[in-house]
C-alpha cells in the first residue's frame, strides 16, 4: 500500500467514531421451585435470542452471554461483571446498550431461577444501575407483570411514538410476557414460549412496519403484544404483555438490523393478508414463525433452507413449499401452492376448527327388499358432523319401486331414517370412506287391481355397511359417490299361487349406490 | 338398562311390527277358492314330454253357439299331476271380455284342463283342451237376475254363484237392453241354505262350492260341447 492512501485509510479509521456496544445477558431455566413443574422450552427461548440478537442486533460475540439452569449468584456474577465492562467501555459514549432477558418461572415477587428466587427489586437495581445508556430487561414467565406494576404501570398496549428525529435514548424500559395475574404459555406447535417466538419473529424482520430495514423496542414490543394476545385468544388463556417505558430523550431506539442481515440469512415476503405459520422443513418440522399479515406486507429474515409455510382460514389452508437461500428474497404470493380444504383440513389438523357440520344431498338407485319389484328410485337428505376422526351422519331417505304384471301393479313407497359412521382416507385424488350404519324403514306397499288387494304397511330394521368417496369440487361443495349393502329385519308373507298364505320374519339382503353432493357449513 | 340397549331393542321389537311384506308375485287377496280332484287320463290325450297340462277358468260368451266361444280368465293355475288334488284362486271377477255378448249382466264360466303345447301358459291357438268339469258351472253376475233372465231358469244372486248340470236344460233369453255396470263383486251366500243341493257355503269366500268339490275329468269322457245351451 502506497504512503497517500494509507494515511488516508487511517484518517478514516480515526475519523470515524466506534459504533455503540450491545450487550445481551440471555438466561434459560426449564426448572423452577420444587412444586413448579418442568418447562420444556425457556433456556431453548434464551438460546434463540441471543442468536437472533447476535445475527441482527449488532452484538458481538463475545457480547453475548447465555445463562441455562443456572443460580441467582450466577446471574448477579454476570450482571456485574457486564457493568464493569460497560463502565470501562470506549464506546459508552456512543450510546451502550445492555438487554438483560430472562425466561422460565416465576412469580408476582421475583425470578425463580431453579430452587431459589431472584426478587425483582433487586434484578431491577442490578439493571437500572448498569452504566449502559440504554437498559432493556424482557421477562417472558408467568406474572411477570408483577415488576411492571412496582412502578405502578399498568398492562397496556403499545402507543405509537413519534419522532422527528432520531437520537439516542436514554433510559430503562422492561417488557413482560404477560400481567402480574397472568400465566404464560408455552406452545408445543411453536416449541416456543409464545410471547418470545412473536417477539423473534418481529425481530427477524415482521415488525418492520414502516419497512425501513429497522426493528425498533416499540414496533417488537408493538407485533408481540398484538401476536401474543391472538395466539392466546385460541387456548382461553388470555396473556397481554406488558411494558415499563422510561426512557429520556425521544427514544425509541432501535434493536435489531434486518437490513444488515447481508448475504447470511434469506428473506421471505408475504403480502397477502391471513394468518400464516412458517414450519421448518416440512410438516412435522419447528414452527419458525406465527403471524398474521393485516395490511402492509411483511418481511421475514429466515436461516437458509426448506420451509413449508401454511396460510389458514376457518375452511381451508394452502400450503406453500420453499427453498430460501442465502441473500435471496422470496415472495409467497409467486409460489404454487396446495389447498386442503374443509373436510381434509379438519382430519388433518392445522385449522382453526375441531368439527365440521355438513349437509349432503344424493340420489341412486337400490335392490327393494321385495323379491320381484323393480329397481329402487332412492332420494336421500342427511346432515354429517365431521370430527378428525370419524364423520357421523343422519340422513332421512325415500325410496319407490314398482312391480307390474298382467292382473295387478303393486307400487312400493319406502321412508327411512338413518344413521352412519365413516371413517375416511384422504388420498391425492379424492377422499375414500368406508363406514357402518343402522337405520329404521316404514314402507308402504299399495295396489292397483280388479279384485281385492289391501294397502301393507311395514316396520323394519336395517344394519350395513357403506363405501364412499367425496372429491371436493368449488369451495364447500364436494362430489360424494357412495354405495352399500343393507340387511333388512321385516315381517314377510309367503306367497304361494298369487295368495299370501303365511307370514314370519325375513332377512333380505339389498344393495344401494347413489351420488349426490356435500356441502360444508 | 342403558340408553343404548333400550334403543337396540326397540329398534328390533319395531322390526317385526306392521302388515308382512309381499313380493311381486303376490296378485292380491283371493275372491274365490275352487278345489277338485284330477281324475285319470283316460284314452285320447297327447301330452308330450315336454308339454304341462294347466288347470284354468274360460268363460264361454255364447251360450247359443254350437261351437263353445271360450275365453281364458287368467287366474292363478297349478300344475296337473295324476291324480292329486288341484286348487284355482280367483283374485279378478271376470272382466267385460269374459261376460256374455248377448248379455253382458252375466258370465257363465268353466274350469277346464289344456295342454300348453307353446310353453305360454296362456291358452292359444296351438293349445288343446283336453278335459275339465262341465256339469258345474260359475256363474257370475253383476246384479241380481230373476229366473226370467237366467239361461238356467233358476234366480241368480250378485256375484259369484255355481250351476249344477248347466247345459241340461239351459236356454238363453232373449236380448234386452242390458249393459255392463261393473259393479263390485258382491259374495252370494252366508249359510248353506241359500246354496243348491250338493254345495255348501264356503265360509271365507261366501261362495256356494261344492261339497266333493270339483272333479275333472279328462279325456274322452270329457265334452266341451256341454258347455253351450245349444242343442
Amino acid at each position: 500500500m502506497t504512503r497517500p492512501w494509507g494515511l488516508l485509510l487511517l484518517t478514516l479509521l480515526v475519523a470515524s467514531p466506534a459504533r455503540a456496544a450491545t450487550h445481551v445477558i440471555a438466561v434459560g431455566n426449564n426448572l423452577g421451585l420444587e412444586d413448579e413443574p418442568a418447562l420444556r422450552y425457556a433456556e431453548r427461548d434464551a438460546q434463540d435470542l441471543a442468536d437472533v440478537l447476535r445475527r441482527l442486533g449488532r452484538t458481538e460475540p463475545e457480547n453475548a452471554t447465555v445463562l441455562l439452569g443456572e443460580g441467582p449468584d450466577d446471574l448477579r456474577r454476570i450482571l456485574l461483571g457486564t457493568n464493569v465492562r460497560l463502565r470501562a467501555s470506549p464506546t459508552r459514549e456512543q450510546g451502550d446498550v445492555l438487554i438483560v432477558y430472562y425466561s422460565g418461572h416465576a412469580d408476582a415477587a421475583g425470578l425463580h431461577l431453579g430452587k431459589s428466587v431472584l426478587p425483582y427489586a433487586e434484578l431491577e437495581a442490578l439493571v437500572a444501575g448498569s452504566p449502559a445508556k440504554v437498559r432493556l430487561l424482557i421477562i417472558d414467565s408467568c406474572r411477570s407483570g408483577g415488576i411492571t406494576q412496582i412502578k405502578g404501570a399498568k398492562p397496556s398496549p403499545p402507543f405509537a411514538i413519534r419522532l422527528d428525529q432520531r437520537l439516542e435514548a436514554e433510559g430503562m424500559a422492561i417488557i413482560t410476557s404477560s400481567s402480574g395475574t397472568e400465566d404464560s404459555q408455552e406452545s408445543e406447535a411453536l416449541r416456543a414460549s409464545f410471547f418470545t417466538h412473536h417477539l423473534l419473529t418481529g425481530l427477524r424482520g415482521a415488525a418492520d412496519l414502516d419497512a425501513d430495514g429497522r426493528v425498533t423496542l416499540n414496533e417488537a414490543y408493538g407485533y408481540a403484544y398484538r401476536a401474543t394476545l391472538r395466539s392466546t385468544g385460541r387456548t382461553a388463556r388470555l396473556q397481554h404483555p406488558t411494558y415499563s417505558y422510561d426512557l429520556k430523550g425521544k427514544g425509541d431506539f432501535t434493536l435489531t438490523f434486518p437490513s444488515e442481515a447481508g448475504a447470511t440469512l434469506g428473506e421471505l415476503q408475504i403480502s397477502a393478508a391471513g394468518s400464516y405459520l412458517v414450519l421448518e422443513g416440512g410438516e412435522s418440522g419447528a414452527a419458525a414463525a406465527e403471524l398474521t399479515v393485516e395490511g402492509e406486507p411483511v418481511h421475514m429474515l429466515l436461516s437458509p433452507g426448506r420451509y413449508l409455510v401454511r396460510r389458514r382460514s376457518d375452511t381451508s389452508y394452502r400450503e406453500y413449499q420453499l427453498k430460501l437461500y442465502a441473500g435471496q428474497k422470496v415472495e409467497l404470493e409467486g409460489l404454487d401452492y396446495d389447498e386442503v380444504t374443509y373436510a381434509r383440513l379438519l382430519r388433518k389438523g392445522g385449522g382453526t376448527r375441531e368439527v365440521l357440520h355438513a349437509v349432503t344431498v344424493t340420489g341412486g338407485v337400490g335392490r327393494s327388499p321385495a323379491d320381484g319389484y323393480g329397481l329402487n328410485a332412492l332420494a336421500s337428505v342427511g346432515y354429517g358432523i365431521d370430527f378428525p376422526w370419524l364423520t357421523f351422519g343422519l340422513e332421512l331417505r325415500m325410496g319407490l319401486s314398482r312391480a307390474t304384471s298382467d292382473t295387478i301393479s303393486g307400487q312400493q313407497r319406502e321412508l327411512a331414517l338413518r344413521l352412519r359412521g365413516e371413517r375416511f382416507l384422504d388420498l391425492e385424488f379424492a377422499s375414500v370412506g368406508l363406514g357402518l350404519l343402522v337405520e329404521g324403514n316404514y314402507l308402504h306397499q299399495s295396489f292397483e287391481t280388479a279384485g281385492e288387494a289391501p294397502s301393507r304397511n311395514t316396520l323394519a330394521f336395517g344394519f350395513g355397511g357403506l363405501v364412499a368417496i367425496e372429491r371436493p369440487i368449488v369451495d364447500a361443495l364436494s362430489l360424494r359417490l357412495e354405495g352399500g349393502i343393507v340387511t333388512y329385519v321385516l315381517p314377510a308373507a309367503t306367497v304361494a299361487s298369487g295368495a299370501a298364505v303365511s307370514s314370519g320374519t325375513d332377512t333380505p339382503l339389498t344393495w344401494w349406490v347413489g351420488m349426490g353432493g356435500r356441502w360444508s357449513l | 338398562m342403558t340408553r343404548l340397549t333400550a334403543a337396540i331393542l326397540l329398534a328390533l321389537i319395531t322390526a317385526g311390527c306392521g302388515d308382512p311384506l309381499v313380493d311381486a308375485d303376490y296378485r292380491g287377496e283371493p275372491i274365490l277358492r275352487l278345489v277338485g280332484r284330477i281324475a285319470s287320463l283316460r284314452g285320447g290325450t297327447d301330452i308330450g314330454a315336454d308339454e304341462e297340462a294347466l288347470v284354468s277358468m274360460f268363460w264361454n260368451t255364447d251360450l247359443t253357439a254350437t261351437t263353445p266361444a271360450l275365453v281364458e280368465q287368467r287366474s292363478v293355475s297349478t300344475n296337473v299331476e295324476f291324480p292329486n288334488a288341484f286348487e284355482v284362486l280367483v283374485f279378478d271377477p271376470p272382466a267385460e271380455e269374459h261376460l256374455l255378448t248377448s248379455d253382458p249382466r252375466l258370465g257363465v264360466g268353466f274350469l277346464l284342463v289344456y295342454v300348453d303345447r307353446d310353453g305360454d301358459r296362456v291358452y292359444g291357438a296351438a293349445d288343446d283342451i283336453i278335459g275339465g268339469n262341465v256339469t258345474k258351472a260359475l256363474v257370475w253376475a253383476v246384479q241380481d237376475l230373476d229366473a226370467a233372465s237366467s239361461p238356467f231358469g233358476t234366480d241368480i244372486p250378485t256375484g259369484f254363484s255355481l250351476v249344477n248340470l248347466p247345459a241340461a236344460e239351459c236356454s238363453m233369453p232373449p236380448p234386452d237392453d242390458h249393459h255392463f255396470t261393473g259393479d263390485p263383486k258382491v259374495n252370494s251366500c252366508t249359510t248353506d241354505d241359500v246354496c243348491p243341493p250338493d254345495f255348501t257355503c264356503d265360509a271365507t269366500y261366501r261362495v256356494c262350492v261344492p261339497r266333493d268339490g270339483f272333479d275333472l275329468v279328462i279325456g274322452d269322457e270329457f265334452d266341451l260341447d256341454r258347455t253351450t245351451c245349444a242343442p
